[in-house]
């Protein structure tokens, strides 16, 4: 179907991404799998979670319980609602599942305001519609119609931004895993096969997204994905992230660790409005997200390693936060700038990368004042 | 090295073979009883460690049982084993840090036991088979003093009493943290969970010590050795040997049960060859027993892990029924997580404003629980699994930082609300025993339980300066011992005449004495238990997100200078310093201000005179206050009256500020003109008036433009005119609501309620306005004006009414007089109202007349 071996793309699926450790995985699990599941559900664990004995990567970071119990959500009756702030990695996890599940993460509905019922339930072939009228034929099925018939997981993207009426057509597709075609006269139905499940992401606290109603909320389990808190695993986890991002790459900038420091406390300090060593801060509106972090990191490793000596400073990660972070608003470039005068300058006196980072943004700082 | 590891004389690291071997050969020789002593590695509060103790000791019946508890808590045996008590209960210990100072708090221990206790397994089975008890822990005194030590220099935790059963030495271990690692468990107790509790139902008891022998090993050997000698761990390690050897000798020959905390068991097992450290040549005294132990009784919220007190396990409920149901032979795998959610339906059920999940949900919610625990290789769900299945299936949103209503009901159930019971013969905890004492100096009549009256002249007698700081102390323990009826308010911007006298009604209830008992184990003061409180107080705050609570912290610095124990507690300036400086509520902090204020206007009667900490703490709320003046231009519409009303009252407490300075406006306290008086507060009013002529740049519009006019124009910055022209620019703006056309006076009455009378020219717009509008306008005008007009008082209404007649060359005064009405006519009215009465009454509308009434008598 799919031929990845030929072409490159920005970004393959998790399913080819990581096709050598599913199909390891798949050799030796013997443990029993729910009907319609490749892998049994210690097998997905170990996939998002890593094993080191089996030379699996980790995958996702900060909360193995909450795996588990996503796990055993889509072994059960309910969808899977993944919410949570923006850059946690909802819709990676959602991605990972799929691909250990199903096989394929390609069943994908990219809510937004325009997301109309065809792409929930099934639209037609206009021409063919009208060539022959309503046929199997002519019948356009959505992501949901085939992951029914295929008994796979189809994944539904920032389910809030959809209209409230278009949410509430997946209820009865999970309550009762069947679509009617009535077109097609009164028999005619697409029913789920065993392994069928839905995992929805939604950002709650998005200004201008709309209500789940009641009936949609109680047919899903729904799972926080929070920031992680741990620095030394969102250290990793930058690590990690930026190096993949560069495998493609011929160039091969030095991050050095007091340089990546930097970065993440400064996160982690913004995003907490408190510092390690507990002083208070104003925090940013701003998402001041793992993947954000991990941005900064991959951009000021370009910058050095295109522009510079290739090795980071903490002048290239002040510069590329003053983009990711500061952006327009006023209010939180005076927060930033805050921090800069009363953390950063303190930790300037004894690190290095703390000063040139210092440098960097407190020019950065006077630039916004100056707009 | 460990003793285990140096006995294998091995050298370089040790393979995993060899680890395995090791740990199998010592694991059998716990329970082999080859010398005649069976050791049992538990875990306090643990109920699968119980229920295989029981087992055990019933098949063993040992002549001698060991336990780990305090030497000096054997003569509480008696009460313990007592018929009538009933876990939850604690021992509690008490060491007197200094006894020439009456107030000095003292140091205090506990040791807490729950239904789920393998130590109280160990009491009741020791009745009932007849063998001998013998408590080998060094007695607590000696850790009471270690820990005091310890903490000497954190002043603020000197208060916090000991939990004489922590494990910190088995949840701290690098091994136990690994262990957290590698299985992926959020902590210690989930692990724990999974590999002992979980096993409640096995059948082989000694596997199963076997097993937690082992693991508690491990941890042994991964706690560093100077740790070890901090806590003073090696010298009661050495008291225990020897008391074991002391009952080994007793029983000769018969078995003898060994129980001890996990980590302890391999120092008995293989005493550690360096006699440096027996207690004898070490640094502390054996004979150092507490000065008071005795037995109170507990709540299962007191046990619980996470409550802060850190006393063994969380969810004692839950752990006391997984007891229960194994004990029973009851417990098929799911059962427990079946029956939890049941019982948190029910409870939903009751709970007002909750909505109980539906069926298909708690059946998806048993059968999350039970899958998970597959999924972690478990024989069920345990308690992490329940919390997960909760988590999954009932809270349908986001999993906000503040919980949600199901969860909390969901841990209050698996907590329990349990009171533990005591003999009487346990006597009075120090606590109740300080409180009557106190009551009784202090002549409050407590013989009798009614309610009896009390006036105190706080600025003239010492004495009765003393009760009000007992009564306010008993308030603050929520005894509901007195309340206070008068007395002068600190909470209030407006200034005050001083107030002589508190008055208060108060009673000795059982109540009062229940409560007291039931803070026996948070310090054996009035004082230490005030402290105690107030940071519960404290935590609280935090816990629900409060922290920038200014107001809140003030009230807390308020009640503990009532209570007289601000200068113990030390908690409360660091939070206040933060609430502070992180409050950005405009009118919070003016009341935080005000509440400041009060107390430094009253601290000679509060006893505040040498607090040096107080004037920069007015100090700094001032700063803060002004700082956040130019954000209320950019406050929402709705917060604008309440805004303006507290840039009013930071106008008067600047006046005051600013004009009193060191002056004490209250009347001279006898017995302390003496003492050094701490310095007034200084307060710049020139930043004051330009962060307010910054605000009127800004052209505030509504209530705040009727404050700015009115400071200005006292201040002598702006003219009569201006004000005037506020007024009447807000009351002639017809496209806005009543209340908003009503703001501009509104905010010039909040600053001066005199302004009208006093004003010709304000006087003059609205008198004018008045007469110029028609009926309709003035009727839909007249709520929000009455609401306006109503912080008048009743004199400066009179005043204002004759002004009024003056002006408008009325008959003075107003007269306001009922026509004059007959008798007759009185009695025919009345005769017809009841007529209509009665007609209204029997066409059954009679409820419209009641309502009416009810609503006039409640007025």
């Amino acid at each position: 179907m799919r031929d990845e071996s030929c072409k490159t793309y920005l970004r393959r699926p998790a399913e080819s991404r990581y096709e050598d450790e599913l199909q390891r995985l798949a050799e030796t699990d013997e443990g029993p799998r729910p009907p319609g599941w490749r892998l049994s559900p210690k097998a997905v664990r170990r996939f998002v979670l890593g094993d080191e004995k089996q030379g699996l990567s980790r995958k996702f970071y900060g909360d193995d319980a909450l795996v588990e119990r996503a796990i055993v959500s889509l072994m059960g009756e309910q969808g899977l609602m993944l919410v949570g702030e923006p850059g946690t990695a909802k819709s990676m996890l959602g991605e990972l599942f799929s691909a250990a599940i199903s096989g394929a993460s390609d069943l994908l509905i990219q809510g937004s305001a325009s997301t109309s019922e065809d792409a929930i339930r099934y639209g037609w072939n206009y021409a063919m519609l009208i060539a022959e009228g309503p046929s199997r034929r002519a019948l356009v099925p959505s992501p949901v119609m085939q992951a029914m018939e295929a008994g796979q997981i189809v994944r539904m993207e920032e389910i809030t931004r959809c209209p409230p009426e278009i949410q509430d057509s997946l209820i009865s597709i999970l309550s009762e895993k069947t679509i009617t075609i009535p077109e097609l006269g009164r028999a005619t139905a697409v029913r789920a096969a065993p392994g069928f499940n839905v995992i929805g992401t939604a950002n709650l606290r998005d200004r201008g997204v709309n209500e789940m109603s009641s009936a949609i909320k109680r047919r899903f389990n729904f799972e926080t994905v929070s920031p992680i808190a741990d620095r030394t695993f969102e250290r990793e986890l930058i690590e990690a992230r930026v190096a993949s991002r560069l495998a493609g790459q011929t160039i091969e900038p030095t991050l050095p660790a007091d340089v990546l420091d930097v970065l993440v406390s400064a996160f982690s300090d913004l995003r907490s409005g408190r510092t390690a060593e507990g002083v208070a801060l104003d925090k940013p509106t701003a998402v001041m997200s793992t993947a954000e972090a991990v941005n900064v990191a991959h951009s000021a490793s370009l910058e050095a390693a295109y522009l510079a000596d290739g090795v980071v400073t903490g002048a290239h990660m002040a510069r590329q936060m003053a983009g990711v972070v500061l952006k327009d608003d006023e209010a939180d470039i005076r927060k930033f700038q805050a921090y800069v005068d009363h953390v950063a300058k303190d930790r300037a006196r004894s690190s290095k990368a703390w000063r040139d980072f210092y440098d960097v943004a407190r020019s950065v700082g006077r630039q916004g004042e100056g707009r | 090295m460990s003793p285990a590891r140096q006995k294998t004389g091995e050298a370089g690291p040790e393979s995993g073979a060899a680890l395995r071997e090791r740990l199998r050969v010592y694991g059998e020789r716990l329970v082999g009883g080859t010398d005649g002593v069976f050791h049992f590695p538990i875990r306090h509060h643990s109920p699968a460690c119980a229920l295989h103790l029981k087992r055990a000791l019933a098949e063993l019946r040992p002549a001698a049982i060991v336990l780990e508890m305090p030497a000096d808590f054997e003569p509480l045996v008696p009460l313990l084993a007592h018929q009538e008590t009933e876990p939850p209960i604690a021992i509690v210990s008490v060491i007197d840090r200094d006894s020439r100072d009456r107030f000095a708090p003292a140091v205090l221990g506990y040791w807490p036991i729950s239904d789920s206790a393998p130590e109280w397994v160990a009491l009741k089975a020791a009745g009932a088979i007849g063998a001998s008890l013998h408590f080998a822990d060094l007695p607590s005194g000696v850790r009471l003093s270690l820990h005091d030590e310890g903490e000497q220099e954190a002043s603020a935790a000197r208060l916090t009493p000991q939990v004489l059963t922590d494990e910190d030495a088995i949840t701290y271990s690098n091994y136990a943290q690994a262990l957290i690692r590698r299985v992926g468990a959020r902590d210690f107790n989930e692990v724990w969970d999974r590999l002992f509790e979980s096993r409640v139902d096995d059948s082989d008891w000694r596997q199963f010590f076997a097993d937690v022998g082992r693991d508690c090993l491990l941890c042994r050997e991964t706690t560093s050795e100077r740790q070890m000698t901090e806590d003073g761990m090696l010298a009661r390690e050495a008291m225990m040997r020897d008391v074991l050897a002391e009952a080994k000798a007793a029983a000769g020959g018969r078995p003898v049960a060994a129980i001890f905390g996990g980590i302890h068991t391999p120092a008995l097992l293989d005493p550690p060859s360096d006699p440096q450290r027996r207690p004898e040549n070490g640094q502390v005294a054996p004979s150092h027993a507490a000065d008071r132990a005795y037995l109170v009784r507990y709540t299962e919220a007191d046990l619980d892990l996470l409550n802060g007190y850190a006393s063994g396990m969380p969810s004692p409920r839950h752990y006391a029924r997984l007891l229960a149901m194994a004990e029973t032979g009851d417990h098929a795998a799911s059962r427990l997580a079946t029956e939890t959610f049941l019982d948190l339906a029910e409870a939903l059920r009751r709970r007002e404003g909750s909505l109980p999940p539906a069926l298909p949900t708690l059946t998806e919610a048993v059968r999350h629980a039970d899958a998970l625990a597959r999924l972690r290789e478990l024989p069920g769900p345990g308690r992490s699994e329940i919390l997960d299945a909760a988590r999954s299936c009932l809270l349908k949103d986001e999993d906000l930082f503040y919980g949600s209503d199901i969860l909390e009901t969901l841990h209050e159930l698996m907590t329990g609300a349990g009171v533990g019971k005591v003999p009487k013969e346990a006597g009075t905890p120090p606590l109740l025993d300080a409180a009557r004492r106190r009551a009784e100096a202090l002549r409050f009549s407590i013989d009798e339980p009614s309610v009896k009256t009390r006036q105190l002249d706080i600025h003239r007698k010492a004495r009765h300066r003393a009760a009000s700081r007992f009564a306010h102390a008993m308030a603050l323990l929520e005894t509901d011992f007195a309340t206070l009826k008068r007395g002068p308010n600190l909470a209030t911007a407006k200034g005050m005449k001083p107030v002589l006298f508190e008055v208060w009604t108060y009673a000795w209830l059982p109540s009062v004495e229940a409560r007291l008992t039931a803070l026996a184990a948070t310090g054996d003061t009035l004082e230490a238990a005030c402290v105690f409180v107030l940071r519960e107080a404290i935590v609280a705050l935090e816990n629900a997100g409060r922290s920038d609570d200014s107001e809140a912290a003030v009230a807390l610095l308020g009640d503990a200078a009532k209570a007289g124990v601000l200068a113990h507690a030390h908690d409360i300036f660091p939070h206040l310093d933060q609430a502070l400086a992180a409050d950005a509520d405009f009118s919070r902090l003016v009341r935080a201000l005000a509440r400041l204020e009060g107390l430094w206007r009253g601290r000679r009667v509060l006893g505040l005179s040498r607090t040096a900490a107080l004037a920069p703490l007015v100090e700094t709320a001032y700063r803060r206050t002004l700082d956040l003046i130019p954000t209320l231009i950019d406050a929402p519409a709705a917060a604008m009256p309440a805004d303006a009303r507290a840039l009013a009252d930071l106008y008067h407490l600047t006046q005051r500020l600013t004009t009193m300075g060191g002056a004490d406006e209250t009347v001279p306290v006898q017995g302390q003109e003496g003492a050094a008086p701490a310095s007034a507060p200084r307060v710049d009013r020139a930043v004051f008036e330009d962060r307010l002529r910054g605000l009127i740049a800004a052209m505030p519009q509504g209530a705040l433009a009727g404050v700015l006019a009115t400071i200005g124009f006292l201040s002598g910055w702006r003219s009569e005119g201006d004000v005037a022209q506020v007024v009447r620019s807000g009351l002639e703006a017809a496209s806005l609501s009543p209340q908003e056309r009503c703001g501009p006076l509104d905010g010039a009455l909040a600053v001066s309620a005199v302004l009208l009378r006093r004003s010709e020219e304000v006087l003059g717009v609205v008198d004018a306005f008045l007469a110029r509008i028609d009926e309709d306008s003035f009727i839909s005008l007249l709520p929000a004006l009455r609401k306006t007009l109503s912080v008048l008082d009743p004199d400066e209404v009179d005043a204002l009414a004759a002004r009024i007649g003056s002006l408008q060359s009325l008959p003075a005064p107003l007269d306001l007089d009922m026509p004059h009405v007959g008798e007759s006519e009185v009695r025919d009215n009345l005769a017809r109202s009841h007529a209509l009465t009665g007609l209204i009454e029997a066409r059954g509308l009679g409820h419209w007349l009641r309502d009416e009434r009810e609503e006039e008598a409640q007025r």
